[in-house]
């Protein structure tokens, strides 16, 4: 199956009826989230209706930490095979990514001012979030240092691979420090803490995000592979 | 043909000395950038006793940090300009040991002088003697992790256009451990703990970075020098 899709044409041919789709699931989803979230979920009894901003905050800072994941795989693929589609995956899911990690501390540090009474702490979660952020930063930054851009995969990659430390520090910050932000409530060992009629919206909202980040991300290849072929055809003239 | 290995590492360290010992300036600028970022904090905190005595500590790492970042990006480049670095990918001795040497000089010739200064800023800002001599052990220490992480992020950047801007981008995220465990040490001085176990994980870090960072040079060297 990834053998078939790694050629870009396949891919391309591939993808072009289910593109369409991706997005009316990824609007729905977000759409019907985003109702149950702001109207349809019970209150907080300490937080009150700021716990609302819990249903976008979560899904930013899990595709955040998981899109750097999935960079870090494609650049292992891209440096053990050297296929140069991995190297366009990693390069469309980064600007994402990014995005997504600064989206993190922006409704965090919204719901922080009225909380906890600051904006911005130094916490263990807050901090590595921060150099999840600078990774991001980084990856991008080296990726397109070079004169040639294709030079820049390599070292890219190689950087991704290298701050993959990041993602489990994230992950267990919260457990092996004692932090201002909350343990875990969702991914535990003895089932969720969190209470049922909140973690339904939290789910509807966290399909939505991935149906989006992978719409968004294809247009991404998209683009990137318009790009390399429209620089090969100008080699071509000469 | 017998290689005479001990013959090739003389003449590598002899090398790395004369290249330093000719480039003497560059330590200098980094002394008046450290003398420049010490005076500034005075002046910009405020003259007085309590304050100082809360960050003083802070500002001696930060002019150290600060000055260092500059040259740790290039320990790669003059090597890379003058084709060197070719030559040391098709000497006989492994890529990886001749990076490993690199960085041992560059801190034996950069990181250990610079020691020499902490204790005549540190009495600029009143900190304490037993302070002083354990802040002297952890940045000879955690120099050594500098380097290697240093070494990691100049061997990536090697042949950018701008260089200067992502390289401490790349070094920040890197060294946090290594600021946190030294700061950890220092924090259990001051208030009489002991300052052994955060000691023991600064080691440790440098000791990891040891093993992975003429690895992913060598790797991104080797890169660097197939385009």
């Amino acid at each position: 199956m990834i053998n078939y899709l790694a050629n870009p044409n396949r891919f391309l041919n591939f993808i072009k009826p289910i593109e369409f789709s991706i997005g009316v699931f990824s609007f729905l989803f977000i759409f019907i989230g985003l109702y149950l979230s702001l109207f349809n979920s019970p209150e907080d009894y300490q937080q009150g209706d700021t716990v609302r901003i819990m249903y976008i905050h979560v899904p930013f800072a899990w595709f955040a930490s998981f899109l750097y994941f999935s960079i870090s795989i494609a650049s292992i693929f891209f440096i053990i095979w050297k296929h140069p589609f991995a190297d366009i995956i990693a390069r469309s899911i980064a600007p994402l990514g990014l995005i997504f990690s600064i989206l993190t501390i922006l409704t965090g540090s919204l719901w922080g001012k009225p909380m906890w009474g600051t904006w911005w702490v130094w916490d263990a979660r807050l901090t590595s979030m921060l150099i999840l952020c600078l990774f991001y930063f980084a990856y991008i930054g080296i990726s397109n240092a070079f004169p040639r851009k294709i030079d820049g995969s390599k070292p890219a990659a190689i950087l991704a691979i290298v701050g993959m430390v990041n993602l489990p520090i994230i992950k267990f910050s919260v457990d092996w420090w004692n932090t201002l932000h909350q343990p875990a409530s969702i991914i535990r060992f003895d089932g969720p803490s969190i209470n049922q009629e909140m973690l339904l919206p939290l789910v509807i909202m966290l399909l939505g995000f991935l149906f989006m980040s992978i719409f968004i991300i294809l247009i991404n290849i998209k683009t990137n592979l318009i790009y390399k072929k429209y620089q090969s055809e100008i080699l071509k003239l000469g | 043909m017998k290689i005479n290995f001990k013959n090739i590492l003389i003449a590598l360290i002899e090398k790395e000395f004369k290249s330093y010992l000719r480039s003497i300036n560059n330590f200098m600028n980094m002394i008046v950038f450290m003398i420049a970022i010490i005076i500034l904090f005075p002046l910009t905190v405020g003259p007085s006793e309590e304050k100082l005595t809360l960050v003083s500590n802070a500002i001696v790492w930060i002019a150290l940090i600060v000055s260092i970042i500059p040259t740790l990006d290039k320990i790669y480049i003059s090597d890379f300009k003058n084709g060197w670095l070719e030559q040391y990918y098709y000497s006989p001795l492994l890529l990886e040991i001749i990076i490993l040497i690199k960085c041992f000089v560059f801190w034996f010739f950069l990181i250990i002088p610079l020691t020499i200064f902490i204790p005549i800023f540190s009495i600029l800002l009143n900190i304490p003697f037993l302070i002083i001599f354990w802040n002297i052990i952890i940045f000879a220490i955690g120099g050594l992790g500098f380097c290697l992480i240093g070494s990691i992020c100049s061997s990536l950047t090697l042949g950018t256009k701008s260089n200067n801007l992502i390289s401490p981008l790349l070094i920040l995220p890197l060294a946090i451990p290594i600021f946190i465990f030294g700061n950890g040490v220092v924090e259990a001085v001051k208030s009489n703990y002991d300052p052994l176990p955060n000691l023991y994980l600064l080691i440790t870090v440098c000791l990891i970075l040891l093993i992975i960072s003429p690895l992913i040079s060598a790797y991104s060297i080797k890169i660097a020098l197939t385009k």
